[in-house]
C-alpha cells in the first residue's frame, strides 16, 4: 500500500472526515461517518457497500449533489464545500459527471438531445462521436422508450462525458440491467478508463468490485476497509 | 379520519389551498362591493328622487302672476306648486377681488310637497340681509360656509343676502344652466329664496311664478292631464317653453344612462370574473383529488369508508369557501362605503344607504359554496368508485411514449422548446387552467384598459379638440350690435367669434330630432369641426353639417337632405362628436330658415373674472360657460368609472397571478424529475427558467390570438350598449393598450414562476434524481 502511494500520482478527489446525519423517527442517525479517503487520476475505484450503507451518498456528495453536517471534499484542488449554488452548479457541468441507477434521461428528449442537454455540451458533430464510440449511432433520433434498458444508460454514460471533465461517478450503473446490459455497460467503463478517465462506481456486486483497481468497503456509514486489488476479473467472469 | 387527516391535508396542499382563498376572496369582494355600490346608487337616486321630488310634470313658462292661474278644475291634479326661476350673476369675496359665478334662482314654499329640499345646516337669520339657502356641492367647492355674504346682480342690480342654509335638492345633482351643457359644480350655483323671505324683503318674484310643477293623482293618464293643462294655459295667454313629464326629463334619462353605464362595469364584469374563478374552483379541486388517486386507493385498500374519503375533501372546500366568504364580505364592506362615497360625492348627493346588497352577498357567497361541494363530488365519483389496486396504480408522471402531436411539433426543434412544449401535453387539465386564466387575465384587464382608453379619448375629443376657446356665452336673446361692439373693445377679449344658437327641428327619413345647432360665421377663428379623421370642417353656405350620431339617427349621411322648417337642406359633412352634440350652419343659412335664435359668442379672454363681471353688470341673461368648467366636470363625472377600471384591473392581475402561481407549482411536481436531472448535470435556475419563458410566451401568444379579437368585439359592443345620443363612448383601436395588458399579463406571469424557483434551488438533487419513473 505504501508503495502504491509512493508511485500513485497526487489525489484527484480527497474525502476529509465526512459525516453525514440524519433523522430517523426521533432518532439522530449517520449516514456517513467521519469517512476519508482518496481517489487518484486515472483510477477506478469501487466502492462496495450493502443496501443502506452509505455508498451512494457518499457518491452523491462528491458529485455536488448533497450537503453534508462536518468534514470536507477537494475535488481538482477545490473545496467544494465551500461553493455557493452558482459555483456547485458549474462543478457539476464541468467538473464531474454523473451516471445513475435509473438512467435519468429526459424521456422527451432524443438520443442525440439528451446528450447534448447540458450547458457547453452542444457540440451536435462531438456528441455524434460519442454515440458512436457507445456503440449507439443508429440510435441518434430515437426516444428512450424505444431503447433498451442498457441502451439507455449507454446514451447517459455518453452524456456523463461530453463535458471537459475526466471524472465519471457512476451510482449502481447495472443495478436496473440484465447480465448482458450490464457486460456492455462495464465493458465502456473499462473501455473510458483506459482511455484516461477517472473512474468511481458505487456497487453492492462483489464481482464488479474486482473489476477495480482498488477497492473501498464501506459498512454502517464507515470504510472497514481499502485495498489495492490484487485479483482483477474480466468482465466475462462477473456473475450476475 | 377526518380530523387526523385535514390537518395533513391541508398542509400538503397549501399552496392550491391558499390559491383558492385569495382567488374566492378577490372575487367575492369585487362582485359584492362593486355590484352593492352599484346598488346604492341606484336605490339612493331612486329613493332621494322619490323622497324629495315628487312631481310628475314640469311647465317652464314665461312670467305669469300666481293668482291669474287657476287650476283647481282641472282633473287629476295631485299636488300643485308654481314657483319663479330666473338666472342671473351672484358675487362673493374672494382673496383680493370679488369671484362672479353663474347662478340660478329658485323661490319656494315651506310646505312645498313636490320638491323637498334636503338640509345639512342652518345658520343665522339675518334680518337687514335677504336670507337664502344654496347647494352643498357648490358651497364646498368655493368655500361658501354658513352666514358668509353673497351679493345677486339681478336686472343688472346687485344685492346682498345670507346663505342661512345648505341644502341638496335633486336637481342640483346635475348642474345645467340654460347652455344645455353640463358644467362643473363650481362655476354654477342654486340657490333658493323661500317666498315669505321674499315678502318680507318685499321683492317681486313672490307674486309670480314661470314654473308649473303637478302630481298626477293615481288612477290618471298623465299625458292627458298634461294637454288639459297646457290647453289651460294656452287659453290664458301664457306661453309654454317647456312642458315635460319627469320620468322623461333630461334628468332622469341622465340618471339612467349613468346608472347603466357604471352598472356594466361595476356588474357585468365582476359575475364574469366570478365565473372565471367557480371554474378555476372546480379545475383545481380535481387536480387535488385526482393527485390523490394513489392515496385514496391506498385507504380504501386499508378499510377506510368512501364516504370518510369524500367527507374530507368536502370539509376542505367547506373551509375554503367559509374563510373566502368571511374575509372577502369584510373587505367588501370597506370597499363598498369607498365606491359609494366616490358615487354620491360625484353625485352630490347625500348619503342615503351605504352598505353591503344582501342579495349579492348571497349569490356570491352561496354560489361559491354550492360550486366546490359539486366540484368536489363531480371530482370524487370516478375515483371513489375505482378498485383499490386500480388507484394504487395510478401513474403520476406520464413518461414513454408522447403525444403524436408533440412529436411533431417538437421535430427538429431546440431542447427547450421540446421542454416546453412535451410540459404542455404532460398535464392538458394544467395546461387548460393556465391558458383560461391567461386569456381570463388579458380579457379583463385589455377590456379595462380600454374603457378606460374610451373614456380618456372622450374627455380628449371634447376638452382639447372640440373646446379649443375659453368661453362661450349663451344669450336668452340676440345681443345688440352695441353689446357686442362693447364687449369686443375689453381689454380682457383676446379673440370672438360671434355665433347664434337655436335648436331645429330636423327632418329625414320619416324620423324627427331636435338638435342644438350653432351658426357661425364663415371666417370664424375659434371653432373646431372635426370630421372622421379629426380634420376641421369649414362651415359653408351649401348646407348643415350634422354630429355623426344625429346623422345616424336620421339615417342620413354626408351628401343627403335634410328637412328643416319646410326647407331642404343638403348635408355637406358628418362631424365626429362625442359629447355636447352640435350641428353648424352659416349665419345666412340660419337667417334663411326663419327660425327663432339667440347671440352666442365664442371667446378667448386672459380675465375669467372680468368677463363675468362684465356680463354681471351689462348683461346678466348672458350665461357665460367656461370650457375649463365643462371638462372639470366630465372629468368628475368619470372618476367613479375610472376607479372601478383601477380595481379590476388590479384584481385580475392578483387572481391571474394566484392562479399562474399554482399551475407552476403544479408544473413543478410534474416536471420535477427532469428538472432535478437538468440541475444535477449542471443546469443553472436560469437556464430551467428559459424553458418555463417558452412555456409563458406559448401560452402568451395562443391566449392573445383568443382572447384579443373577442374582447375588442365585446367591448365595443359594451362601450355602444352604455353609449347614448347625447354621449358616445368612442371604441377606437389603439396598440398600446393592447400591448399593454398583454405586458401586464406576461409581467404575471414571469412573477408566478418566483416561488417555483425559490423551491428549486433548494430541492436536494440527491432525493430528487433517485426518484424512478
Amino acid at each position: 500500500m505504501k508503495e502504491m502511494v509512493n508511485e500513485m500520482p497526487k489525489p484527484i478527489i480527497e474525502v476529509e472526515n465526512l459525516t453525514k446525519k440524519y433523522i430517523d423517527g426521533e432518532i439522530e442517525k449517520y449516514a456517513l461517518d467521519n469517512v476519508s479517503l482518496k481517489v487518484y487520476e486515472n483510477e477506478f475505484l469501487v466502492i462496495l457497500g450493502g443496501s443502506g450503507s452509505g455508498k451512494s451518498t457518499l457518491l452523491n456528495i462528491i458529485g455536488g449533489m448533497d450537503n453534508l453536517d462536518d468534514g470536507k471534499v477537494i475535488v481538482k484542488g477545490k473545496d467544494i464545500t465551500k461553493l455557493n449554488n452558482k459555483d456547485l452548479t458549474l462543478y457539476r457541468k464541468d467538473d464531474i459527471g454523473f451516471v445513475y441507477q435509473f438512467y435519468n434521461l429526459l424521456p422527451e428528449l432524443t438520443v442525440i438531445q439528451n446528450i447534448t442537454l447540458a450547458p457547453g455540451a452542444r457540440d451536435k458533430k462531438k456528441a455524434e462521436e460519442l454515440l458512436n464510440s457507445v456503440g449507439l449511432s443508429d440510435k441518434e433520433n430515437k426516444y428512450p422508450y424505444q431503447l433498451s434498458g442498457g441502451e439507455q444508460q449507454r446514451v447517459a454514460i455518453a452524456r456523463a462525458i461530453n463535458k471537459n471533465s475526466n471524472i465519471l461517478l457512476c451510482d449502481e450503473p447495472t443495478g436496473a440491467l440484465d447480465s448482458q446490459a450490464g457486460r456492455q455497460v462495464l465493458e465502456l467503463l473499462e473501455k473510458l478508463h483506459k482511455e484516461g478517465k477517472t473512474i468511481v462506481l458505487v456497487t453492492h456486486i462483489k464481482d464488479i468490485a474486482r473489476l477495480a483497481d482498488r477497492i473501498i468497503t464501506i459498512k454502517d456509514s464507515k470504510i472497514i476497509s481499502e485495498e489495492e486489488n490484487k485479483n482483477k476479473i474480466s468482465i466475462d467472469e462477473v456473475s450476475w | 379520519m377526518i380530523k387526523r387527516m385535514i390537518l395533513p391535508f391541508l398542509k400538503k396542499h397549501f399552496g392550491y389551498f391558499i390559491s383558492m382563498i385569495l382567488v374566492s376572496t378577490f372575487s367575492i369582494t369585487l362582485l359584492s362591493s362593486l355590484a352593492s355600490s352599484i346598488y346604492d346608487l341606484s336605490s339612493s337616486f331612486t329613493r332621494y328622487k322619490d323622497e324629495y321630488k315628487t312631481m310628475d310634470v314640469m311647465i317652464s313658462t314665461n312670467t305669469f302672476y300666481k293668482n291669474d292661474l287657476d287650476l283647481s278644475d282641472i282633473e287629476g291634479i295631485d299636488k300643485l306648486t308654481y314657483r319663479y326661476t330666473i338666472d342671473t350673476y351672484l358675487g362673493y369675496e374672494d382673496t383680493d377681488d370679488e369671484r362672479i359665478i353663474y347662478s340660478r334662482i329658485y323661490t319656494y314654499s315651506d310646505n312645498d310637497e313636490l320638491i323637498k329640499r334636503y338640509s345639512y345646516e342652518k345658520g343665522e337669520f339675518k334680518e337687514e340681509l335677504l336670507n337664502v339657502s344654496i347647494a352643498k356641492k357648490f358651497a364646498d367647492l368655493n368655500g361658501l360656509k354658513i352666514n358668509d355674504t353673497i351679493h345677486f346682480y339681478v336686472n343688472n342690480i346687485a344685492a346682498n343676502a345670507n346663505i342661512y342654509e345648505i341644502v341638496d335638492l335633486p336637481e342640483t345633482i346635475f348642474v345645467r344652466s340654460n347652455a344645455y351643457i353640463w358644467q362643473d359644480n363650481k362655476d354654477f350655483g342654486y340657490i333658493y329664496i323661500n317666498n315669505s323671505e321674499l315678502e318680507r324683503a318685499s321683492l317681486p318674484f313672490k307674486n309670480f311664478g314661470n314654473q308649473i310643477l303637478f302630481k298626477v293623482k293615481d288612477g290618471f293618464n298623465k299625458d292627458e292631464v298634461k294637454s288639459s293643462v297646457e290647453s289651460y294655459l294656452d287659453s290664458k295667454g301664457i306661453n309654454i317653453k317647456q312642458s315635460i313629464k319627469e320620468e322623461d326629463s333630461l334628468y332622469d334619462g341622465y340618471i339612467h344612462r349613468s346608472i347603466k353605464q357604471i352598472r356594466v362595469s361595476a356588474i357585468v364584469v365582476p359575475i364574469f370574473f366570478y365565473i372565471v374563478t367557480l371554474v378555476v374552483i372546480v379545475l383545481f379541486m380535481n387536480q387535488i383529488i385526482k393527485s390523490m388517486t394513489k392515496e385514496i386507493g391506498i385507504m380504501i385498500s386499508i378499510g377506510i369508508d368512501r364516504k370518510e374519503i369524500y367527507g374530507l375533501f368536502s370539509i376542505f372546500i367547506i373551509i375554503v369557501s367559509i374563510i373566502s366568504c368571511v374575509i372577502g364580505n369584510i373587505v367588501a364592506i370597506f370597499i363598498t362605503r369607498f365606491m359609494t362615497k366616490i358615487f354620491i360625492d360625484t353625485y352630490s348627493m347625500p348619503v342615503i344607504s351605504r352598505s353591503l346588497n344582501i342579495h349579492f352577498v348571497l349569490l356570491s357567497n352561496l354560489s361559491l359554496i354550492l360550486i366546490g361541494q359539486l366540484s368536489c363530488f363531480i371530482s370524487c365519483y370516478k375515483i371513489l368508485k375505482l378498485t383499490p389496486t386500480t388507484a394504487m396504480n395510478n401513474n403520476k408522471q406520464i413518461v414513454g411514449k408522447q403525444s403524436k402531436l408533440a412529436l411533431k411539433i417538437t421535430k427538429n426543434r431546440s431542447v427547450n422548446f421540446s421542454l416546453a412544449i412535451n410540459s404542455l401535453f404532460k398535464n392538458k387539465k394544467r395546461t387548460f387552467v393556465s391558458l383560461f386564466s391567461t386569456i381570463a387575465t388579458i380579457s379583463i384587464v385589455l377590456m379595462s384598459l380600454e374603457f378606460n382608453h374610451s373614456v380618456n379619448r372622450l374627455l380628449e375629443h371634447t376638452i382639447d379638440e372640440r373646446l379649443p376657446y375659453d368661453c362661450q356665452i349663451y344669450s336668452n336673446k340676440k345681443l345688440d350690435s352695441s353689446f357686442i361692439d362693447n364687449l369686443r373693445n375689453q381689454d380682457f377679449i383676446l379673440d370672438m367669434d360671434v355665433c347664434y344658437f337655436t335648436f331645429l327641428k330636423v327632418n329625414a327619413n320619416g324620423k324627427e330630432s331636435y338638435l342644438k345647432t350653432l351658426a357661425a360665421p364663415l371666417d370664424n377663428k375659434l371653432l373646431f369641426i372635426p370630421n372622421n379623421q379629426n380634420k376641421k370642417i369649414n362651415v359653408s353656405e351649401e348646407g348643415i353639417i350634422l354630429a355623426h350620431n344625429d346623422a345616424k339617427e336620421l339615417g342620413v349621411k354626408a351628401g343627403d337632405t335634410v328637412v328643416i322648417n319646410d326647407k331642404r337642406i343638403k348635408v355637406t359633412d358628418i362631424s365626429r362628436q362625442y359629447f355636447n352634440m352640435t350641428e353648424y350652419i352659416s349665419i345666412d343659412q340660419m337667417n334663411n330658415l326663419e327660425v327663432d335664435y339667440t347671440t352666442s359668442v365664442l371667446i378667448n379672454t386672459n380675465d375669467e373674472n372680468k368677463l363675468l363681471r362684465f356680463l354681471a353688470e351689462n348683461e346678466n341673461g348672458a350665461i357665460a360657460v367656461f370650457s375649463s368648467s365643462i371638462g372639470k366636470d366630465l372629468s368628475n363625472r368619470f372618476s367613479s368609472i375610472n376607479i372601478i377600471i383601477i380595481l379590476l384591473v388590479l384584481f385580475s392581475l392578483l387572481i391571474g397571478l394566484s392562479i399562474l402561481s399554482i399551475m407552476a407549482l403544479n408544473q413543478l411536481s410534474d416536471d420535477n424529475k427532469n428538472i432535478s436531472i437538468m440541475r444535477s448535470i449542471g443546469f443553472r435556475i436560469k437556464d430551467i427558467s428559459i424553458y418555463w419563458l417558452i412555456q409563458d410566451l406559448i401560452y402568451l401568444v395562443i391566449s392573445t390570438i383568443v382572447s384579443v379579437p373577442v374582447t375588442l368585439l365585446v367591448t365595443k359592443g359594451l362601450l355602444e350598449y352604455i353609449s347614448s345620443s347625447g354621449q358616445v363612448y368612442p371604441f377606437e383601436l389603439n396598440i398600446g393598450v393592447i400591448l399593454l395588458s398583454i405586458f401586464f399579463v406576461l409581467l404575471v406571469m414571469l412573477f408566478s414562476h418566483f416561488v417555483s424557483i425559490i423551491k428549486v434551488s433548494k430541492w436536494n438533487l440527491a432525493d430528487k434524481t433517485r426518484l424512478r419513473d
